[in-house]
Formats: structure tokens, C-alpha cells, sequence
């Protein structure tokens, strides 16, 4: 259909024909975007998830019913055996000797028999969060020959799966992270700033202009810094004063994706404004010419970034202790959900959140352990659904720390970055 | 790179470059191979000694249950056997069976809680220690043994955090490196089989390792290591292919575990655990080698499709144009 219109199309000119093989490359393209991207990522992963239970259920669940009723005839074969020797030893030997003896054969016996039992069935969910999630949490293991072939091309074809998955929607959180941060955080600290300010230089206004842009970059660092550098006497005055202007660079990147016009105007005036505090400090008259030098660098590197990241929103960085406080506060929320749910202390809960988020699944503690301890018919429901808010949990929770890893990532490089520029400074003016 | 560092070095004269370099250089070395190898061991057997120091500090109270309700059970046996008195064997066996009955749940309650008739310095041993630290911040966790007091539950999470990004700056490292000389490898054996056919001394571009060899690297590491643990655990082939793919995916199932049976034998099981340790940090690195490799090859192979699927759209787009003019002709 397609093709025959753009073939009648092609007989007008040769370039909508052009455009026709471009628009298939483009549909085939987008196609494949579309299916390596957040929403087909997922739908991949939730189906894979889906298709990894019913085969495990398929391969496994018959022979682990016989595997498990096996086991409980054995038992009770075994309970058998120990009464009949219990009573050939009470009956035919000196009855006061032996029965302990018995009896501590007896129960040597037993937990041998009974350990294979513990592991309930109900693989719905738990094989989800296995071979999945890679937590292994291993209180539910493949018994059968196929079910051991399954899982390891399972886990093999899993993986990768797992790492693209892990991956793009750790790019598409941060991204979106952060530009939720740039539009509520940022903008709420600076709420239209008054146009007049810019015919007003003075370092009051200016200091107090740099106080309140530091403030809204939650930069506190910065802040402590230039209260350094202006109200301390101190020998190393230049190094601040440098580190001032390297921050300052940093705070005029995180300035930029606000994309309004008079911004730029803005940081001229900060700077300006910085500078005649610098004039005015009487510890910084000796230093002017390197700060100019600096600014004048500055402003290359400005106009450098400003062309590419004009309208780029996600040059922003995020702090580190907010991603810090974002982790501890959704394993903290997982603990008292869980602790909720299972009756577990919140010591207990954040343990279990944490090792498994963290992707290393001891599996001695799990959900789900209390409700199959007591009666199975009642709790089946119940246990299936704590299963499936467990795999989500667990599904949100590792595509939210590899946000914060990524957002964490790039702010520890631009901390470096500016470490290095700063040395690279100190160096430079000591010589 | 050293050697062109080295040649800077000797060209700069000034005291305080040179002081950078070698600042640089020790740099650069904790963050080598061999620094951050030596790290990661160090690191382990740190958390070993600690943990092993944690969790022996007291005894598991399952333990005392269990030999508690062990005598309860011998006793109350007695009591059955005194009651009827060897005359009604029919009730007395009955009667027997129901006190078995009661202890073997009350012992499952109690092997579900933790208890598998192990003291804690047995469990606790330090290989085992090693392999459970190794468990952590490889994040593969067995969970064949976990700590059970509050103190190791922390220092567990403690050491995870510290651990996981070192073990992922290991990963990262030995991957390059070992991805570096197993090029370096195969180049070189591919210019010796190759070397009669490329006489006319033309540079061929650099060469890519094909994500066979890789796969084939990591078929014979597995098999290795399943061969290895088949001799050392008796464990059957399958068992021991399927805990080697467990331990190197990172998913730790942990129903296999080597030392269990190592522990019964109480014959050089040090070094056997330690060959262990090793074979699994160096599977690591192997894994990270050919995923660094892969996506190289993966890379080259996808530019290639697009220029294929280019090719392909520009000869249907000329037979298009052909067969309309053709046709046009035609009419």
C-alpha cells in the first residue's frame, strides 16, 4: 500500500521516492528505538518475567510435588523404623540403658529426613525474583535435570536482558529526575528575580545575589567558601578566591538550562558583582589580574558551553546527597512495608531490602515465609501477591539506584573535573 | 604508556614534576591489576577475619533448643516406655510414634530458624568466612550461611557498601586488562597462522576478536571448573556445570555450595577453598574481558548491518525506479 503510493509519488520527481526509502529507514528505525527503548524494555522484561514463572511452573512444580511427597513418605517411613527399632531395643535389651541410646538415634535420625522439607512450593514470583532479578535468593532451587538446563539458559538469556533493562531506564529516571529537579527545585529558590537588579551593582546586593543563587543551587559548599572569601582574613585568600570563580563556572552551567534570556545578563552582573567585591575586600586588591585573566576564561569556556547547552536541561547535577537520601529513603519505605506486610522488625526489613537491592539475595529472610509456615489454603492468595509486589519492588528499586549510580556518577565527575581545574590553578599561580 | 611516561619523566628537569609523576604513577598502579587486585583480596580476608570474629562472639540459641527439646523428647520416651511397660506393644509404638511426631516438627521449626546441627566455630571456620565475604561484594550470595546476630546483619550491609564499588572497580580493570592481552593474544596468533597469506607486508587494521573465541574462552572456563569440582565435591557433571553458570551469572542459588563437603573431610580443604576463591574472582575478570570484547565486536557488526540495510534500501529503491520506467516505457 505504502509503497505503491510512493511509487505513484515517485513518477512526479525523484526526491519524495528519496524521501520514501528515507521514511522506511526512519519507520525501521524508530521501530527498533521504540523496541529497545523504556516502554518495550520493560514490556520485554515484564514478559520475560512472565514466561520464566510458567516455565519453571511447567518444568518443576509436578516433579517437585513428587520430589516433596516422596520425601514426606521417607519421613514417615523413617518415624516407622525408628519406633520399631526403639521397640526391639526397649524389648529385647535392659530397657534402662538403652533407651536413651534409642533415642538419640532416633533423633539423629530425623532432621535428616526433615531439612529437604522446608522449602515450600509456590514458584510464581519466586523464580521471578531468582533467576530474574539475579537476587538468587535460593530457599527455591531446581531439582529435575531440565529444570537445572532451564535455569542456566534462562539466567544466560536473562542477563543481558536485565543489564539493558537496568541500564535505559537508569538513563530515562535520571533524565527525568533531573529535569523534575531543574523545573521544581531550582525555580522555586529564584521566583522571577526583579529586573532592576541589574542597574543596582553593589556588593551588597551582589554579595546577596551570589548568596541566594548559591541557595538555590543548594551548593552549600560554595556558600561556606565564599563567606570564606569575603568576611575572613586568610592566607589563602587566592586559592578560595580561585575556587570561587571555578564554582562560580559550575554554578553559571547550572544557571544556563533555565533558558530564560536575561540570564545571561544575570551572570554578567554576578560576575561583575563579584569582582568589585573582590576590588572592594582589601585582602583582594592584590589579586585582580589573575581573577580578570580567570573571568576571561571564563568567559570563553561560557560562550564554548552556552552554544551547546543552551537549551539542555539535564546539565544540571544533581547533589550526591540527595540521590544518598533517595536510596536510603526507598529502602527505609520498603522496610516498614515489609515490615507491615510480614510481621518482620524494621531491622530486619531494611536488611532484606538492602541485600536485595543490592543484588546479593542470602535468601534467609523472604517474604512469604510467614503466611506458608501456618495453613497453605488460606494464604495461597496473599502469597501470590506479596510475591508480585515483591518482584515489583525489587523491579523499581534497582531502576532507581541505577539512577542515583548515574546521577552520582556525574556529579562525582564534575566534582573531579573542578578538583583538577583548581589544582591545576594552584599549581599554575604558585610558580 | 609506562615507557612514554618514562621518557616525559627524564625530559622534565623540575623537582616538582617530578614529584607529580611519581604521585601519578603510584596512582596509577593502586588502580592496576595488581593494586586493586591485591585490594580485593585484602578487603576479603578482612571481612572474613571480621566476620568470622563477629559471629562466633556467642552461640546460637537453636543449638541449646535443639538439645533441649532433644533430652525433653528421651525423656518423655522413657516415660512412655515405664507407662505401659513393654506389655501393650501396639499403644506403645503409637504413643512413640506421636512423640517423634511433635519433635520432628518442633526440629523442622527449628532447622527453619537456622539450626542444622552445627556449632558456630564449625560454621564459622575461615575459609568459609572468606567465601562469604567473597559472596557479599561479588553479590552473588549464596546464602548458604548468613549472619544471624545484629551486629553481623550491619557490618554485612557496612561491608556491601564498601565492597561493591571496589569489587566493581576491580571488574572494570581486570576486564580492560585481561580484554588488552587477549587481543594482544590473538592478534598475534592470527598473524602467525596468517603470515604466508599477508607477505606482501600491507598493515591490516586492528583486529578484531570475534565474539566466537570469547564465547569459546568462556565454554572452556566453565568446563574447567566443572570438571574441577565433579573431582573435588563428587558432585555429578550437571551439578557441578549448573553452580559453576550460577556462580558466574551471579545469581547464587546456593542448594550447591563447595566446602560442605570439603568441611566433612577436614583434608586440605584450606587450599581447596582458596583455589576456589580464586577461580571465582578470576571468572569475573573473564566475564568482564568478554563483555568488553563483545560490545566491541557487537559494535562493528551493527555499523556493518546499518550500512548493509542502507545498501539494501538503495538497490530496491534503483530496482523500484527501473521497473517503473519500465513500465512507463511499456505504456
Amino acid at each position: 500500500m505504502e509503497h505503491r503510493r510512493s511509487s505513484s509519488r515517485s513518477r512526479s520527481r525523484q526526491q519524495t521516492e528519496r524521501s520514501f526509502t528515507e521514511k522506511c529507514k526512519d519507520y525501521l528505525r524508530q521501530f527498533l528505538a521504540f523496541l529497545f527503548s523504556n516502554i518495550g524494555i520493560i514490556c520485554l522484561v515484564i514478559g520475560y518475567t512472565i514466561a520464566g514463572a510458567f516455565i519453571f511452573i511447567y518444568v518443576e512444580a509436578a516433579d517437585h510435588d513428587k520430589h516433596s511427597d516422596n520425601l514426606r513418605r521417607n519421613m514417615s517411613l523413617t518415624r516407622n523404623d525408628t519406633v520399631a527399632k526403639l521397640w526391639s531395643y526397649t524389648c529385647c535389651h535392659d530397657m534402662s540403658v538403652h533407651s536413651e541410646c534409642s533415642g538419640v538415634e532416633a533423633t539423629r535420625r530425623c532432621p535428616r529426613v526433615s531439612y529437604g522439607n522446608v522449602a515450600p512450593i509456590t514458584f510464581l514470583g519466586k523464580i521471578t525474583t531468582i533467576a530474574y532479578a539475579i537476587a538468587g535468593y535460593g530457599n527455591v532451587a531446581p531439582i529435575t535435570f531440565l529444570g537445572k538446563i532451564t535455569t542456566i539458559a534462562y539466567a544466560i538469556a536473562g542477563m543481558p536482558l536485565f543489564l539493558l533493562y537496568l541500564s535505559n531506564i537508569g538513563d530515562i529516571l535520571a533524565k527525568s529526575f533531573k529535569w523534575i529537579y531543574a523545573k521544581c527545585c531550582l525555580c522555586r529558590g529564584c521566583p522571577t528575580r526583579p529586573r532592576d537588579l541589574q542597574k543596582t551593582i553593589q556588593d551588597t546586593t551582589g554579595a546577596y545575589n551570589r548568596r541566594r543563587s548559591s541557595a538555590m543551587n543548594h551548593n552549600r559548599r560554595w556558600n561556606a567558601r565564599n563567606g570564606d572569601s569575603e568576611y575572613e582574613d586568610s592566607d589563602f585568600d587566592t586559592s578560595d578566591e580561585e575556587y570561587d570563580s571555578s564554582e562560580e563556572e559550575e554554578e553559571e552551567e547550572e544557571d544556563e538550562e533555565e533558558e530564560e534570556e536575561e540570564e545571561e545578563g544575570e551572570e554578567e552582573e554576578t560576575e561583575t558583582a563579584s569582582s568589585s567585591t573582590a576590588k572592594n575586600d582589601p585582602q583582594m586588591v592584590t589579586v585582580p589580574i589573575t581573577l580578570e585573566e580567570e573571568e576571561g576564561e571564563e568567559e570563553e569556556t561560557e560562550t564554548a558551553s552556552s552554544s551547546t547547552a543552551k537549551n539542555d536541561p539535564q546539565m544540571v547535577t544533581v547533589p550526591i546527597t540527595l540521590c544518598l537520601m533517595i536510596m536510603v529513603g526507598y529502602i527505609y519505605g520498603g522496610a516498614v512495608l515489609f515490615s507491615k506486610w510480614e510481621d518482620w522488625n524494621i531491622l530486619d526489613g531494611s536488611y532484606f531490602c538492602f541485600i536485595s537491592l543490592s543484588t546479593i539475595g542470602f535468601g534467609d529472610i523472604v517474604p512469604g515465609d510467614k503466611i506458608t509456615g501456618k495453613n497453605n489454603d488460606i494464604g495461597v492468595q496473599t502469597l501470590e501477591l506479596s510475591f508480585i509486589l515483591c518482584a515489583m519492588y525489587l523491579m523499581l528499586g534497582m531502576a532507581l539506584i541505577a539512577m542515583c549510580f548515574n546521577l552520582m556518577q556525574e556529579e562525582v565527575v564534575h566534582k573531579m573535573r573542578t578538583c583538577s581545574e583548581v589544582v591545576r590553578r594552584i599549581a599554575r599561580c604558585r610558580r | 604508556m609506562r615507557s612514554f611516561q618514562g621518557s616525559v619523566c627524564s625530559l622534565e628537569s623540575n623537582p616538582r614534576e617530578k614529584v607529580k609523576d611519581y604521585c601519578r604513577k603510584l596512582v596509577a598502579f593502586m588502580c592496576t591489576q595488581v593494586g586493586v587486585g591485591g585490594l580485593i583480596v585484602g578487603y576479603a580476608v578482612v571481612g572474613a577475619f571480621s566476620f568470622s570474629w563477629i559471629e562466633t562472639k556467642e552461640e546460637r540459641p537453636q543449638i541449646a533448643r535443639v538439645e533441649d527439646l532433644t533430652n525433653k523428647t528421651v525423656l518423655k520416651l522413657w516415660e512412655i516406655t515405664v507407662y505401659y511397660n513393654i506389655m501393650n506393644k501396639t499403644s506403645w509404638q503409637n504413643a512413640c510414634d506421636e512423640t517423634l511426631l511433635i519433635y520432628q516438627k518442633n526440629l523442622t521449626h527449628q532447622v527453619k530458624d537456622g539450626y542444622d546441627g552445627r556449632t558456630v566455630h564449625e560454621i564459622w571456620s575461615f575459609p568459609a568466612a572468606l567465601m562469604f565475604s567473597l559472596s557479599i561484594f561479588t553479590m552473588i550470595g549464596y546464602g548458604n550461611m548468613v549472619p544471624r546476630t545484629l551486629l553481623g546483619k550491619a557490618t554485612t550491609v557496612v561491608y556491601a557498601v564498601f565492597g561493591i564499588p571496589l569489587y566493581v572497580l576491580y571488574f572494570r580493570n581486570m576486564g580492560k586488562v585481561l580484554a588488552q592481552s587477549f587481543r594482544w593474544l590473538y592478534t598475534w596468533l592470527y598473524e602467525c597462522t596468517m603470515e604466508d597469506r599477508r607477505s606482501e607486508g600491507e598493515v591490516s587494521p586492528r583486529i578484531i576478536v570475534p565474539s566466537t573465541a570469547c564465547l569459546w574462552v568462556l565454554g572452556g572456563y566453565v568446563a574447567t571448573g566443572t570438571v574441577m569440582f565433579a573431582e573435588w565435591e563428587n558432585w555429578p557433571i550437571l551439578d557441578s556445570c549448573y553452580f559453576c553458570v550460577t556462580s558466574l551469572c551471579k545469581i547464587g542459588i546456593g542448594d550447591f555450595v563447595p566446602g560442605a563437603n570439603i568441611l566433612d573431610s577436614k583434608s586440605g580443604h584450606h587450599i581447596k577453598l582458596i583455589i576456589n576463591f580464586i577461580y571465582l574472582l578470576l571468572g569475573m575478570g573473564l566475564i568482564a574481558m568478554c563483555f568488553d570484547l563483545m560490545r566491541e565486536d557487537v559494535r562493528v557488526k551493527v555499523r556493518n548491518l546499518k550500512t548493509d540495510i542502507g545498501l539494501c534500501f538503495e538497490v530496491i529503491r534503483l530496482r523500484a525506479i527501473a521497473c517503473y520506467r519500465q513500465r512507463s516505457i511499456d505504456e
